[in-house]
């Protein structure tokens, strides 16, 4: 039976009742905690896991040369990629898509391979596929787990003008450079700027990423838009206008092409710096890299003993050849050390000790002055001329004309080619291990001097003005948000370290190059225009001799300087000069045509109606 | 006394304060799981909801039929009901189903859950033994049968394995001998290994605690050998704890360990409880409002028609309500403990207390885990989470309760 004596103490009651409430009055500020004094942290926690921000790339800047032309353009490609992680579940899926994509099964495994960078993340299989095979894949999607269609924005070259070492290419970035611009918003799989102006340029070209808030579950499937959020659009970037003149350039391009020669043009439009024509022969075909490179393509591109990948012009440094006779001749007019009318005899060799010093004409030039040592390019004379000028002197004036550092053109990887001063050669040969005969080969552009293709051209610029020192430039202006163009602004100066008498006088002995009886470039000549230049055979101990020519040209107000240089070309006066007078030529052909322009953001006008 | 007159005394003695504080939490836990099943496309989640109704009816009617039945039956059934929930226990060992561990019963189209009805019938087996005339409070011996009572069905469903219903079994035990009045130094020294055992890990806590065992055992001032027992007995549990540990399983370390930091397992318990935590601080003073958690509705929060069902109270209702249930809640167990101390009879008063200490305990546990108070034990919230056995077992728990408390005088 029950017990009826019920004898319950009150404190038994008590301690149970405060156990009950101390027991949710700490579950009660538990609550207050997480839902009063920590309600937002837990609410931005809540919408981090149900909202996605998918990134929205905006369109990349359009590049156009200076009269307003496109070089280049955007596109899409239709991308296929696959999710492996699938694919391994229904391997009968690669199968069939070997006969989609009209390949073989082994190519299809080696691109998932090289394009695996997780079970769960897409990978590349192919990318340009036409709109008919488009169509047949998506009618068949559902037969194809795993497969995924989308479209990929790819960079698009309408021009003639290859322009391969200025424009540059898109790259994926890398997971280094990633961290390092991990703070302008840039992600993994983001495409960016890998060389020449699209890498230079990049900030101005590449556009503002939007964004789209999706909502996901748990399992992290997206299953609509976020209504209270509106998405940020992307904003496209600005559009580039370059100093470059895309005829002349195509022009140049085909006339190293069509000899399959390799080498260098730079021209530049003297008083401003502006580059109207960058190349580097031979080009290769930046429509390779618009989108992902083939691993083979690539290969072939490293594999090539031309080199097309380099670019001569800029990156490239080779002895400049008596092309730099000029700087000799400057540094002893402006010292004082002699005057134009100094004369040498040149008996076709020099005796320095015990060794000997050729001419490059066999008997030599005789009885020559100044004049007519810079027309005929003769050796001996300058021997002479330099051991009154000496190292010191010599180098300086070659810094002056810019050899020895880069011209800060608005190109990666610029060299600054090498000025043996004597603080150099002291640090290459020790002090006093190098002699004047080191000195007898560098007045000449022998030896240890080199300089860029650029660097010459830059040097003729400021022969042809009389001094002015204008940095040279690709980026000519930018388009605003307001399509207004925004130029570019770049340092220039005059060189007053060197008279005008000098000036005059040296390009008295150049003009003579072109135009006199024994002149080493009478092929660069252009009737009715003013042409001076500087020829340079450089002898090269890895094969044939370079052949340079620098000059310039002038009609009425159109100028244009130059520096060609034909790799392994021989000599400068019978390859290369033929090549600056065909440029000199077509670019006067093209401005007395007055070029009527293609496109409405004629550049030049646009400028001009700003100044007004 | 006839039979009419019986049942208007017997009507008289229900108790319509517990019943109606009853229908207000089930009507919460029906809202709160019409939220959480109401998936677009999962059709057997929505279904879920229709049975939780068919089973509260089912309850309900099993808890009014149990009150109207004899108290006299119900105390001398007790041992009877004791040993039939037991064998069928034991039962499960050889024919039961589910996945991993077999705690199910398949009987044609229902699973029956014993282990559910054994709580109940521990609480009555425990009360007739305690409430016994015989009884010598005084004699150590008779906590022998008590813990027979509760550590056979203990041990097979901790073997199932099903480590929170085994403690919810040792959760009765205690509070129904203290109630009984056995002396306070035997709950302190079979409790004190437990305590011995989780201060063992940390050097300060587990010498705090022998500090406090031996101020109560100079306190009590029993003989020197049984001192010396005690204390040895305690420190050495302490000693050989950390070993046992290392040879636990790595599911059941990791299950206890998430208690003190979350980032142990994130994607195991240790996110569950992120992202319940998550639903219910998100909730705010007014929550986000019914169907609109979108910790609820995107499945960031898991089994949240079951175990994390509060969370979902919590994110769509908010503190308001949240606390609102808390104070119903207490005032469920205060109401209950009260009508424990005004039973006529030792039986009634011992089958109210074991009953508050189960609901108890589940309900401070669920709760405590949704907000990481608690380590992941998988109890259910009684009267909220989906479950047809859980559910019914509570009513009939509360059939059981009102019964005690009807019939005063003898």
């Amino acid at each position: 039976m029950f017990s009826p004596d019920n004898k319950i103490s009150r404190g038994r009651f008590y301690t149970l009742a405060v156990l009950i409430i101390a027991a949710f009055t700490i579950l009660g500020g538990r609550f207050y905690q997480l839902q009063i004094y920590q309600h937002q942290k837990f609410v931005s926690r809540a919408e981090a896991n149900r909202i996605r921000e998918v990134a929205q790339p905006g369109p990349r800047g359009l590049i156009f040369d200076r009269h307003g032309r496109l070089l280049v353009d955007n596109r899409f490609t239709y991308v296929l990629s696959v999710i492996p992680w699938e694919i391994r579940r229904s391997p009968k899926v690669m199968d069939e898509l070997d006969d989609f994509l009209v390949t073989d099964q082994e190519k299809l495994q080696e691109r998932l391979k090289n394009s695996y960078r997780g079970a769960f993340t897409p990978a590349r299989l192919a990318s340009g596929l036409d709109f008919q095979t488009i169509s047949l894949l998506a009618e068949h999607r559902l037969e194809l787990p795993g497969v995924i269609l989308s479209y990929d924005p790819i960079r698009f070259y309408p021009t003639d003008a290859k322009l391969s070492h200025v424009l540059g290419y898109l790259r994926e970035i890398d997971p280094n450079s990633l961290d390092k611009m991990k703070r302008s918003n840039y992600q993994l799989g983001d495409l960016v700027g890998w060389n020449g102006l699209e890498q230079e340029y990049e900030p101005v070209l590449r556009g503002k990423k939007g964004i789209r808030y999706m909502q996901v579950n748990a399992r992290g499937q997206e299953i609509g838009s976020v209504p209270d959020r509106k998405p940020v659009l992307p904003r496209p970037g600005h559009n580039l206008y370059l100093t470059i003149d895309a005829e002349l350039q195509a022009y140049a391009e085909s006339l190293f092409a069509n000899d399959s020669i390799q080498g260098a043009v730079v021209a530049i439009e003297p008083s401003t710096g502006e580059v109207l024509t960058l190349m580097s022969a031979p080009q290769y075909d930046l429509s390779l890299f618009s989108g992902a490179i083939e691993v083979n393509d690539w290969r072939t591109l490293r594999a090539d003993t031309t080199r097309p990948l380099y670019n001569r012009a800029v990156v490239g440094a080779y002895p400049p050849g008596s092309t730099f006779k000029i700087v000799t001749a400057v540094a002893a007019l402006q010292e004082g050390i002699i005057t134009p009318d100094w004369t040498v005899f040149d008996p076709g060799y020099y005796r320095l000790g015990r060794r000997i010093f050729r001419c490059w004409k066999p008997g030599g030039h005789g009885k020559v002055n100044l004049y007519s040592a810079i027309e005929q390019s003769c050796n001996v004379y300058f021997y002479n001329l330099i051991r009154k000028v000496g190292i010191d002197n010599w180098a300086k004036y070659a810094e002056i004309f810019g050899f020895g550092s880069r011209t800060q053109i608005d190109l990666p990887d610029e060299s600054p080619g090498i000025l043996p001063d004597r603080a150099w050669m002291d640090a290459h040969y020790g002090k006093g291990r190098w002699t004047e005969g080191h000195l007898l080969n560098m007045t000449v552009g022998q030896g240890n001097v080199l300089a860029t293709p650029l660097q010459v051209a830059h040097f003729a610029a400021i022969l042809a003005t009389g001094g002015t020192d204008a940095t040279p430039h690709l980026g000519l202006a930018y388009e605003t948000e307001n399509e207004e163009l925004e130029k570019f602004k770049y340092a220039s100066h005059e060189i007053t370290a060197v008279s005008q008498k000098t000036f005059q006088e040296v390009m008295k002995g150049m003009l003579e190059v072109v135009n006199g009886e024994h002149g080493t470039a009478k092929a660069a000549r252009v009737p009715d225009a003013t042409v001076f230049g500087k020829t340079g055979s450089a002898q090269n101990p890895h094969g044939e001799t370079h052949a340079w020519f620098m000059g310039g040209m002038r009609k009425d107000d159109i100028t244009l300087t130059i520096a060609v240089f034909v790799e392994n070309g021989g000599g400068g006066g019978h390859t290369a000069a033929p090549i600056a007078g065909k440029i000199f030529k077509k670019y006067l052909e093209l401005e007395e045509a007055k070029h009527v322009p293609k496109s409405p953001g004629f550049i030049s006008q646009n400028l001009k109606n700003e100044q007004q | 006394m006839s039979s009419n007159n019986w049942i208007r005394k017997k009507i008289a003695d229900f108790d319509w304060g517990v019943f109606f504080l009853i229908i207000v939490l089930f009507s919460v836990g029906l809202v709160a799981l019409n939220s959480a099943t109401a998936q677009s496309g999962e059709s057997y989640l929505r279904n879920n909801f229709h049975k939780q109704i068919v089973w509260g009816l089912i309850g309900a009617t099993a808890m009014f039929s149990i009150f109207f039945i004899q108290k006299r039956i119900m105390f001398e059934w007790s041992y009877i009901i004791y040993g039939a929930t037991l064998l069928l226990l034991v039962l499960t060992l050889f024919f039961g189903t589910g996945a991993g561990s077999s705690r199910w019963f398949r009987l044609g189209m229902f699973q029956l859950q014993p282990s559910e009805f054994m709580k109940v019938a521990l609480v009555l087996g425990l009360a007739k033994y305690l409430s016994s005339h015989r009884l010598n409070l005084n004699d150590p011996k008779i906590l022998i049968v008590p813990f027979i009572l509760t550590l056979v069905p203990t041990a097979i469903v901790f073997q199932q394995p099903d480590l929170g219903t085994a403690l919810v079994f040792l959760a009765i035990l205690f509070p129904m001998l203290f109630w009984a009045n056995v002396p306070l130094f035997y709950l302190f020294a079979i409790l004190a290994p437990l305590f011995s055992i989780l201060t063992a890990f940390n050097f300060i806590t587990f010498a705090i605690w022998i500090a406090m065992v031996l101020a109560v055992l100079y306190f009590s001032q029993l003989s020197l050998f049984t001192t010396l027992a005690h204390f040895i007995g305690n420190v050495s549990l302490g000693l050989v704890t950390p070993m046992l540990w290392n040879s636990l399983q790595l599911y059941q370390q990791t299950r206890v360990l998430t208690l003190f930091d979350l980032s142990i397992d994130p994607q195991g318990s240790g996110y569950q409880v992120l992202q319940s935590q998550t639903a219910i601080g998100s909730g705010g003073l007014w929550g986000r409002g019914i169907g609109h958690g979108t910790q609820t509705h995107l499945k960031f929060l898991p089994e949240q028609h079951t175990d994390f069902i509060f969370s979902v109270i919590g994110e769509e209702l908010g503190f308001i309500v949240v606390a609102i249930i808390l104070v119903v809640f207490v005032f469920l167990f205060l109401r209950l403990i009260y009508l424990a101390t005004q039973s006529k009879d030792k039986f009634s008063s011992l089958v109210i207390i074991g009953g508050v200490s189960l609901l108890f305990f589940h309900v401070v546990v669920n709760i405590a885990m949704t907000v990481g108070l608690m380590p992941v034990t998988g109890l259910p919230l009684p009267l909220f989470s989906y479950g047809g056995s859980f559910l019914v077992m509570t009513f009939v728990l509360f059939g059981v309760i009102l019964n005690s408390n009807s019939e005063r005088i003898v």
